[in-house]
């Protein structure tokens, strides 16, 4: 580069940065494997969480302040306005909950017929998203629980509408979570209408999951929701994941590749619900979900 | 050129700094043009403390940046060894360039970085990143002015308390 910089006494470091560089780039490349194949640095980082969240936080502060603000100065008309609307939200919910109960009766009462695992009731916990932008690349978010809340590593994460993710990585009071879209991530699902069951992949984009694996004839078409069947003993069954936007079949590809739009409103959810799944994986018979 | 001692405390307090920027919300549209602070901070620092600020520092201060943006381990770490490699062996050149031409050199700087997250995402099987990508140099080469000032400024204060 510089015939000059070996003779100048000032330079005399000149190699041995060289030498430096590569010692570096190695520590570098090898640590982004080891991240990326094995997950072996997730310790890592969950105890770097202990600095790296007060960085966070102070990063969050201007939204946290703004909503702070808005809250103050929402109206008294504003408040009774939303207050009514909640509660005709929650009428509703509530009537779709009776439904629900008699058709869970139903179904623990087949289930004890059919001799199966029990569906037992999950523990949810309401959990706030950071209003903090992570690596643009990875698709993770920052919640504001930790171990200290008995947050666990791949501990499902849910919004209102579906399934968003899972947790990667927990520090005290924080914690990593992945979500579904995220190109590294798989959720073992089943198509409501059929019970076909296959895996959905993140794509890197926050409103597509694509499906490989299915045969070309598989009974799959737009507008079939796919929920988690279950299997893989991570996330409990029966949770909505994301709706079949189009299939394309190819007849020069060996598979089907169906495109769905996740259930969960993966860029925009800022509560999310946290689930402790209290049926073991273990018990559950693989064809628990067989044709009916 | 004053071979005084690097003033450790705001190099940190300066990269902490760039940390919050880093991780700072913006609409998702926004993503990609944001500055790459955390290099702007550095390759002042390595310009201005000539010989003691090395690529072991832009590695460490990346490795930081990995764990604050909850990031691949390791990417911002090589992004930045890169990065503090090039300006050490320039920096005699670069120092005495003209403001203009400095903030040139950072531009191609932060064009070169982006060449290297590109690989780096080739190789772990990301997406191919939308176009906006590439105005991120430029955004940064525009608050780079910014950067050398605020910095600046604060070093002098540093010095004279």
């Amino acid at each position: 580069m510089e015939p000059d910089l070996q003779q100048s006494p000032l330079f005399a470091r000149g190699p041995s940065s060289n030498a430096r560089l590569i010692l570096l780039a190695m520590a570098s490349v090898l640590m982004m494997m080891a991240d990326h194949r094995g997950h072996y640095l997730d310790r890592i980082r969950s105890g770097a969480t202990i600095v790296a969240f007060p960085l966070q936080k102070i990063a969050a502060f201007p939204w946290d302040a703004g909503q702070w603000i808005t809250t103050q100065f929402t109206s008294r008309r504003d408040l009774s306005s939303e207050n009514e609307k909640l509660k005709q939200r929650n009428l509703l919910a509530r009537g779709q909950l009776q439904r629900l109960a008699a058709l869970r009766a139903e179904n623990e009462r087949l289930r004890a017929l059919l001799d199966t695992a029990r569906e037992r009731p999950e523990r949810l916990e309401v959990a706030e998203i950071e209003r903090v932008d992570l690596d643009p690349y990875n698709h993770r978010v920052l919640i504001d629980r930790g171990s200290s809340d008995d947050v666990f590593e791949g501990q499902p994460l849910l919004d209102e509408n579906g399934v968003m993710g899972q947790i990667v990585s927990v520090g005290p009071v924080s914690a990593y979570a992945m979500l579904i879209s995220d190109p590294n991530h798989a959720i073992p699902v089943r198509v409501n209408r059929t019970g076909l069951r296959t895996i959905a992949f993140g794509t890197g984009r926050t409103d597509e999951l694509v499906i490989n694996d299915l045969p070309l004839s598989a009974d799959v078409r737009r507008g079939d929701l796919l929920v988690t069947s279950g299997l893989g003993g991570r996330f409990p069954a029966g949770f909505p994941v994301a709706r079949v936007a189009r299939v394309e079949r190819d007849p020069g590809k060996p598979f089907a590749q169906v495109i769905a739009a996740p259930a969960a409103a993966l860029d925009r959810s800022r509560l999310v619900l946290l689930v402790w799944p209290q049926d073991e994986p273990e018990d559950t018979p693989p064809n628990q979900e067989g044709p009916k | 050129m004053s071979r005084r001692a690097t003033p450790w405390g705001l190099v940190i307090a300066s990269l902490l700094g760039s940390y919050v920027l880093a991780v700072l919300p913006l609409p998702d549209e926004a993503e990609f043009l944001r500055p790459f602070w955390t290099a702007l901070v550095l390759i002042y620092w390595s310009l201005e403390t000539p010989g003691e600020l090395g690529i072991g520092t832009g590695w460490l201060a990346g490795l930081g940046l990995d764990l604050v943006t909850g990031g691949l381990l390791g990417e911002h770490a090589l992004r930045l060894t890169i990065l503090t490699y090039i300006v050490a062996r320039t920096r005699r050149r670069l120092r005495f360039f003209p403001f203009w031409q400095q903030a040139l050199a950072v531009l191609a700087l932060l064009i070169n970085d982006r060449i290297v997250t590109l690989w780096i995402q080739g190789v772990m099987n990301y997406p191919w990143p939308p176009w906006t990508f590439w105005l991120a140099p430029l955004v940064g080469t525009l608050v780079w002015p910014v950067v050398f000032l605020t910095l600046d400024a604060l070093r002098q204060r540093f010095r004279a308390a």
